[in-house]
């Protein structure tokens, strides 16, 4: 259980983290969305105590990072691939850290399998990998002391498309066991694929957080058909409310519901969940005030 | 902390890591090679070319213990600087975020590692002098001054806690070993055009100019004059200059510092 709680951040006079209050569920993934600069990666390293918070709480398991005992054998990290040693092995840097937790060394060897580290590659030096070899080793080293919390930073970055599905494959897997997923991105539709919550962040404040249901909470449906006129009459009848929306109406109720009032006669040519469009749409639309290329991508998304 | 914590399983454990990281890049690899390899030079050189008179146990620990002068605050510098100029200190925080900890494991190691420098030079030494009995005579052999292996130990446990605090206080592996190096040199050159300074202020400031009598360079190593109070005085206040006072901030920054 991750538990951020009025959680402010200030540098100076800019506010980084502004009152950030959120909570991560066992056996859930959730999904911290933000632009760049948003303030994702700042509550997560005070979530780690790898920095100070000015005001507010960030605890997991109601106690702070820095009060938990070896806490990685209860909480894997991921906050940035590349901060590795470049002149290392990446067995080495798994090994030392395993050591450090008291694990077996055979532990090494089980989460190189995980994450689909080869042994021959797990011998190069890091300088040689591939982002997303350091992606895979990263989540190794998270992986490693087999904590039921994992807070990842963009884990994705740099996956290729089979990597990416592996991801999904291997947090969904680990949140089905109860474990408690804390992953931030801005790749909109892999957090879709993966997450039951959502927290989406814009200069340092909480937009908008909940389940999917909750976030995309249009229940509309859009209805073209011809002729149009017996089915508004039927819906009226109904008691439900409709729009005209281009050339088809919006209906207020589920497509299951709207079936069974469409009169004899009457061709139904599309009919759709008006919002199809998704996670992508909601946070562009929600932080279009606050994003900064909100011209170019378009508010009216 | 609980001064019970120093000697827990996971305080020794994060010890080992610390000598571990010491050595298991491919830097460390390098430098750790490049030290063996200078002391067997070295030692062959002395047993073959040596003047007699020189050839001691002593003397010729003294000269082996020479460049491990330069080359082991290397380690320290290196050992604290990695992990910002790698930026592992992400995982190394996030691992043991009682960062103390990780700041007594660092000073441990660097001891232990002086430790086993002044012994690995013992057994150079030991060998040379073997060596140097079977093959040349009218040498002095296995002689031991308490007093001038005093010397030694404090010149390295000082050297390397120079390159520490270094490390702690510049952060980046670079600038600092370049800054560790040219610092004695800057001294030099300000003293040869400002010689007043370079007698009355250097001596106390300088920390290679107070080590120098420690470390008494000059052919026989073992007719190291007497250190008079001056001396001592000279070396206690550039250390507490250049090892107390950025050890202190340094460590203190260390503690406090967001990591990125």
């Amino acid at each position: 259980m991750i538990d951020v709680h009025d959680l402010t951040k200030r540098y100076g006079s800019h506010v980084a983290v502004d009152r950030v209050t959120f909570h991560c569920p066992p056996a859930t993934v959730t999904g911290f969305l933000g632009a760049n600069g948003a303030g994702k990666s700042t509550v997560m390293r005070i979530l780690v105590g790898l920095a100070m918070a000015t005001s507010g709480s960030a605890t997991i398991d109601g106690r702070r990072y820095r009060d938990i005992p070896d806490p990685a054998t209860r909480i894997g990290i991921l906050l940035d691939a590349s901060a590795q040693h470049a002149g290392r092995t990446g067995r080495e840097a798994l090994a030392m850290s395993a050591f450090q937790l008291g694990l077996p060394r055979s532990r090494v060897d089980q989460v190189l399998a995980a994450v689909g580290l080869r042994p021959e590659e797990s011998l190069r030096r890091i300088r040689g990998y591939s982002l997303g070899m350091r992606q895979r080793l990263g989540l190794a080293h998270a992986l490693l002391g087999n904590p039921d919390v994992l807070i990842l930073d963009e884990p994705a970055n740099g996956l290729d498309p089979a990597g990416i599905r592996w991801m999904r494959d291997l947090l969904r897997e680990y949140a089905a066991d109860g474990g408690t997923v804390l992953l931030s991105s801005h790749l909109l539709a892999e957090v879709e694929a993966v997450a039951d919550r959502f927290v989406l962040i814009g200069e340092g404040r909480i937009l908008a957080q909940g389940t999917k249901d909750e976030l995309l909470g249009d229940r509309r449906t859009f209805v073209r058909a011809a002729p149009q006129k017996p089915l508004t009459l039927a819906l009226d009848e109904a008691g439900l409310t409709w729009t005209r929306h281009g050339d088809g109406l919006l209906i207020d109720t589920d497509a299951h519901r709207i079936w069974p009032l469409v009169p004899n006669g009457v061709v139904i040519e599309e009919l759709r969940p008006a919002s199809a469009a998704g996670l992508e749409d909601l946070f562009l639309r929600i932080t279009a005030q606050t994003q900064r290329d909100t011209q170019r991508t378009g508010a009216s998304a | 902390m609980n001064p019970t914590d120093i000697f827990s399983p996971s305080s020794r454990r994060l010890f080992v890591v610390e000598l571990r990281k010491l050595v298991n890049t491919r830097f460390g690899a390098l430098l750790v090679a490049g030290m063996l390899a200078v002391l067997a030079l070295m030692t062959v050189a002395l047993v073959t070319t040596g003047h007699e008179q020189h050839l001691s146990f002593q003397n010729m620990w003294g000269m082996l213990n020479l460049p491990m002068s330069y080359l082991l605050p290397i380690f320290a510098i290196v050992l604290v600087t990695s992990e910002w100029s790698q930026r592992t200190a992400l995982v190394t925080f996030a691992l043991e975020p009682r960062r103390e900890r990780v700041l007594g494991a660092k000073l441990a190691t660097s001891l232990v590692l002086t430790l086993a420098v002044l012994l690995v030079t013992a057994t150079f030494a030991a060998i040379a002098t073997g060596g140097a009995l079977a093959l040349r005579s009218g040498i002095p052999g296995w002689r031991l001054d308490p007093t001038i292996t005093r010397n030694l130990a404090i010149l390295q446990f000082a050297r390397i806690l120079e390159g520490l605090a270094f490390g702690l206080v510049i952060r980046n592996t670079a600038i600092a070993l370049v800054s560790f190096f040219a610092v004695p040199t800057a001294w030099t050159l300000l003293s040869s055009l400002l010689p007043w300074v370079g007698d009355h202020v250097r001596p106390w400031i300088d920390f290679a100019a107070a080590e120098q009598p420690f470390q008494n360079g000059e052919a026989p190593f073992e007719s190291a004059h007497a250190l008079t109070a001056t001396i001592w005085v000279h070396l206690a206040v550039s250390l507490a200059l250049w090892v107390g006072l950025p050890l202190w901030l340094g460590a203190l920054r260390m503690l406090r510092i967001e990591v990125k």
